[in-house]
């Protein structure tokens, strides 16, 4: 459901919105980017240490203070049981930042499960966009094979 | 000009103090602490830049950022001094061990290369 709201907006306000919205690319609309904006804004109002990044693969939302998407402090926060004082072991970031992104992902979980599922990206996939990629393989036990193709 | 290394943000500095305990003579660094950390927060395209003008490899869990990077960057033309991409599928975040034996292995196979240009994957062989 949606509805139709009426807004009045400053013309050098729309004007950087069309900007905004033209350096998305990929047909976005001045409206698109004006919901996206307003989504993005909202959420970081109701949730402490997100913030949404222009990013190669679009806009994302990263923990505060650092260079990690979401997506990345929650597929190693996966590895530790989403277990706030496990992950501080692994990122040396305040903890109150840690959880803020488990609150986040519990409220989107949908969204930051699929960047996961994105990231994993494979060999074979990648073979094809990158033709001279190497595969190094590594063997769960104390040998690695350090075979190359 | 031989293999360094740098692991980005998404592997812990916890990991590079391991490795570099268990192997002094490595050549390796980590953003958190690369120049006095001033790259953590930088946009990946950023970094890369910077890094490749020092010859440093990236190490990296990022698969999804970090290639169309790479795809955008081959087309044009532009060097970069390697990446090893890292699943957390095949080495996982905790995995501490499997990561330090697979870097080690790759240091110990491949530190005398060139590594510009190139790009590696650490896949895991469950056999």
């Amino acid at each position: 459901m949606s509805q139709i709201l009426s807004l009045r907006i400053p013309d050098q306000m729309v004007d950087r919105l069309d900007k905004f919205a033209r350096r998305l690319g990929n047909g976005m609309t001045r409206t698109k980017a004006g919901v996206m904006l307003l989504e993005e804004s909202l959420r970081e109002t109701e949730y402490s240490f997100i913030e949404f990044r222009d990013s190669p693969v679009g806009r994302q939302p990263y923990m505060k203070g650092s260079g990690l998407a979401i997506w990345e402090v929650i597929m190693i926060a996966k590895g530790f049981d989403m277990d706030a004082e496990q992950i501080i072991q692994y990122y040396p970031y305040p903890i109150a930042n840690i959880k803020a992104a488990i609150n986040y992902f519990n409220a989107y979980s949908e969204e930051i499960n699929q960047a996961i599922e994105d990231n994993h990206i494979g060999f074979d996939s990648m073979k094809k966009i990158l033709p001279n990629i190497e595969l190094f393989e590594v063997s769960n036990e104390e040998s690695f094979l350090g075979s190359k193709r | 000009m031989s293999l360094s290394l740098l692991l980005d943000e998404n592997i812990s500095p916890e990991i590079f103090n391991q490795i570099k305990e268990k192997l002094p003579d490595i050549i390796i660094e980590t953003i958190y602490i690369w120049r006095e950390g001033i790259m953590k927060s930088q946009p990946d395209e950023v970094i890369l830049d910077t890094i490749s003008s020092e010859r440093l490899t990236l190490v990296t869990y990022d698969q999804k950022t970090i290639l169309p990077i790479l795809m955008r960057w081959g087309y044009s033309g532009k060097f970069h001094a390697g990446v090893i991409f890292v699943d957390d599928r095949s080495i996982s975040s905790k995995d501490y061990g499997g990561f330090i034996r697979a870097i080690t292995e790759i240091w110990d196979l491949n530190n005398t290369d060139d590594w510009m240009n190139r790009v590696a994957f650490l896949g895991m062989n469950r056999i």
